[in-house]
């Protein structure tokens, strides 16, 4: 975990130095942000209904790696445990399943820069980080008995047009902000003995906006749009460090970053019109034509 | 329109210009009776850059389904890909059809994995045909190992760019590569002088191609071909490894690498100012005793071999001379210049007429290479490419208008050459200054909005900019 602090690091005293600099215009923009996140806890509803939990309903006791349940990935908690029971667990092939968790989590889960909730939370609140949409398809994956794990993808450099999804101005405000893409977290499951990429954060209708094609279950997206990572991190969880320092940059900056997440929620609007207009596989082969799409040699898309 | 007779530039150059085809395609072409489409294309024009456009077409045509329908049937990644996009080998009936054939971008070519000991995995799984079983021993260096033990099984791995912090890796086979040679050597078909044949001294201020896998070093190997080995003078005399050039151009990822960049640039700048000084006694003595000389290398060396000869306050008078350049125009440390101010420079410096500067417009990924013609516009081999301008959804757009070029390449064996690059071009059906066939490539060629420059040129610009600049 040195390296995701030796990758964030420059740009968290980057964020700091601005604070220094510029405390009444950084305390403003965090306190706006803040009133935003307040209203948006009130406004905000899940697309989806949790089942009620039953008793009899299977769930995965296992204490083995990777199909355990670990901090910030309850796999017994009860929501988990309908949900997973919901989308086929212990009914359907182990594929079938994971294929099932994967369109749950990337269909509905929306994406936001928040602290670190964990599945149960994300289930709950319909939305989340990279973390948490990972977490969450993790947590559903293990409870219905297959193994699963963090893929983190680590950057040096933001991608290219990070500015597009601020309304901040302010450049090397921008640069520090920079550090939530520092890294990008997917999952991974294993089928077969083959560990498989689901990239379950971003959903279509931000892919669309982006340009990029919706990643299929198990179709690799780390080199989308030639971001490249400068390094890749397994983990069967979440260490402490990374859900501490996370949590405490929100605590701090959550309401700047908040000025992201609107962009966020603009762009998905807009891609949602997107594909609307053009349709889902359409849109796709679009998408797979265009200069900043590759294929990957990665791929086990299935 | 520059008359410009086929017939008189052939005959000038009679037997010797037939005798180093021959001797071209002895070395490079497969025997006569095993001639793939692909081959036919290119190998059976006598010269590739004055094929009439219908048998170019034909030509090309046959070439390039072929290549399709090989790729679509051997390269996994690629069959996946078309299968996508739901295109296949019987799709494409006529040349209308080519915008349909899936093409990759060249942004591919960077995406090896981060983790050292997946590169081999990555290469062999991009590579067409039998990937040779490679043991590395040193994952610190693998790129460089990997590119030695590709060179012991024939193949060759060439890189470019890393001006972006990446190299982009393309693997040659033995058929490509030999394809890739015989292109290099028919260059000359543009040249402006009896060039072949004279007793012209070659200064090429690049890399020695026996001491590089950089793409725009080891396409000089040719050279070997048509000259006399000692006539040829090399700019940069030292190994230039991918550890080499990360080490020149800083982007080592280590502290203990940094450190060594910065201890190695001083020695190499000074290297590279006595090998300037060496070059300008070359260009002296030949001046005196009225040799013939042609200089070549990216756009930025010979900027910087200019600023030096200005600063000594010398000029030459070499009528004959010829200028070939290769690689990015727009270089680091105020080298950025626009093709007429430089050819204007060196007609000022050299002496040389304007009309006798020639570029050549390639990529580390494309066989072909497009040479500028007297009037500077780039000459497409159209037998062997078929250039494409793309808009933003990546639709074929016409002639005569700017977009993003593409290309497909019929001459890749060992890895599909249906490419699309950053490159912004505009395409003419015909060249505005001479009555060559084919479609031409407008001088102007800028980077894509959003895309950093690249190519050998331009990394050979980083490298060596603030140093050299610094000791001139």
């Amino acid at each position: 975990m040195t390296s995701v602090i030796s990758y964030t690091g420059k740009r968290i005293f980057s964020l700091f130095g601005m604070f220094l600099r510029h405390p009444a215009q950084l305390y403003k923009k965090n306190k706006n942000g803040k009133e935003h996140i307040k209203n948006l806890e009130r406004k905000t509803k899940i697309q989806y209904e949790i089942p009620t939990y039953k008793k009899e309903m299977n769930y995965c006791k296992s204490t083995k790696k990777y199909l355990r349940s670990v901090r910030l990935c309850n796999t017994q908690a009860p929501a988990i445990i309908a949900m997973a029971n919901k989308l086929g667990a212990y009914q359907i092939n182990d594929q079938e399943y994971a294929k099932n968790v994967f369109n749950f989590v990337k269909n509905n889960i929306r994406s936001r820069n928040v602290p670190v909730f964990g599945a149960e939370k994300t289930l709950k609140k319909g939305y989340g980080s990279c973390f948490d949409s990972s977490s969450l398809f993790i947590a559903l994956c293990r409870c219905g008995g297959i193994s699963a794990r963090y893929k983190i993808y680590l950057h040096k450099n933001p991608p290219a047009g990070f500015q597009t999804v601020s309304t901040v101005d302010d450049q090397k405000l921008l640069d520090s902000l920079a550090i939530v893409t520092s890294f990008y977290t997917v999952a991974e499951v294993k089928i077969d003995e083959e560990w498989i990429e689901c990239e379950v954060c971003s959903s279509p209708e931000l892919d669309a906006y982006w340009n990029v094609p919706i990643a299929k279950f198990g179709e690799n997206c780390g080199n989308v749009t030639g971001w490249f990572p400068d390094n890749i991190l397994y983990l069967e969880k979440l260490t402490l460090r990374v859900i501490i320092s996370t949590n405490i940059f929100f605590k701090l900056f959550g309401g700047i970053v908040e000025n992201i997440n609107e962009q966020v929620e603009r762009n998905w609007e807009e891609g949602r019109r997107k594909l609307e207009k053009t349709g889902i596989e359409e849109y796709n082969k679009k998408a797979k034509r265009r200069y900043e799409y590759f294929p990957s040699l990665e791929d086990q898309t299935r | 329109m520059i008359k410009l007779s086929s017939d008189n530039y052939f005959t000038n150059y009679g037997d010797l210009f037939e005798k180093r085809r021959q001797y071209t395609l002895n070395k490079y072409a497969p025997q006569r009776d095993k001639w793939n489409p692909a081959d036919c294309a290119l190998f059976s024009p006598k010269m590739i850059y004055e094929i009439p456009v219908n048998i170019a077409e034909e030509l090309r045509f046959k070439a390039i389904k072929y290549a399709f329908n090989y790729h679509y049937q051997n390269s996994p990644f690629y069959n996946k890909f078309c299968k996508e996009l739901e295109v296949k080998p019987e799709d494409i009936k006529s040349e209308s059809d080519f915008s349909k054939i899936p093409l990759i971008s060249d942004i591919f070519f960077k995406g090896y994995p981060p983790e050292d000991e997946k590169f081999v995995n990555w290469l062999s799984k991009m590579f067409v045909g039998d990937f040779p079983n490679l043991s590395v021993k040193d994952y610190d260096n693998v790129f460089d190992e990997v590119i030695n033990l590709l060179d012991n099984n024939k193949i060759n791995l060439v890189f470019s760019s890393g001006t972006s912090g990446r190299y982009s890796f393309v693997p040659r086979d033995e058929i490509t590569w030999n394809r890739q040679m015989y292109v290099c050597s028919r260059i000359f078909e543009l040249s402006p002088h009896k060039f072949l044949s004279s007793d012209y001294d070659i200064i090429w201020l690049g890399p020695n191609p026996r001491l590089t896998h950089l793409y725009i070093g080891r396409l000089t190997m040719m050279l070997f071909d048509l000259f006399d080995e000692a006539k040829i003078h090399f700019g940069i005399q030292r190994e230039l490894t991918t550890r080499v050039i990360s080490m020149l151009m800083g982007s080592n990822k280590d502290f203990r690498g940094k450190i060594k960049s910065g201890l190695i640039k001083p020695f190499v700048a000074y290297e590279q100012s006595k090998i300037m000084e060496n070059i300008i006694d070359i260009i002296e003595k030949n001046e005196k005793s009225d040799k013939e000389i042609a200089v070549g290398g990216s756009p930025f060396f010979l900027g910087l071999l200019m600023t030096k000869i200005e600063k000594k306050g010398l000029k030459f008078n070499l009528q004959k001379g010829i200028v070939l350049t290769a690689g990015g125009w727009k270089t680091y440390s105020g080298f950025a210049v626009s093709d007429k101010d430089f050819r204007s420079k060196v007609n000022k410096i050299f002496g040389i007429p304007e009309e006798n500067c020639r570029d050549i417009y390639g990529m580390v990924e494309c066989n072909a290479l497009n040479v500028t013609c007297e009037g500077h516009y780039k000459h497409v081999p159209n037998s062997i490419l078929y250039p494409m301008v793309l808009n933003e959804d990546s639709e074929v757009i016409g002639y005569g208008e700017y977009g993003r070029f593409a290309f497909l390449d019929p001459l890749a064996n060992s890895y599909p050459g249906f490419i699309m690059t950053g490159d912004r071009v505009k395409v003419l059906e015909h060249c505005p200054v001479c009555n060559r066939p084919g479609p031409v490539i407008e001088g102007d060629i800028s980077r894509m909005s959003g895309i950093q420059d690249r190519g050998c040129g331009a990394t050979l610009a980083k490298m060596f900019s603030e140093e050299i600049t610094e000791n001139q």
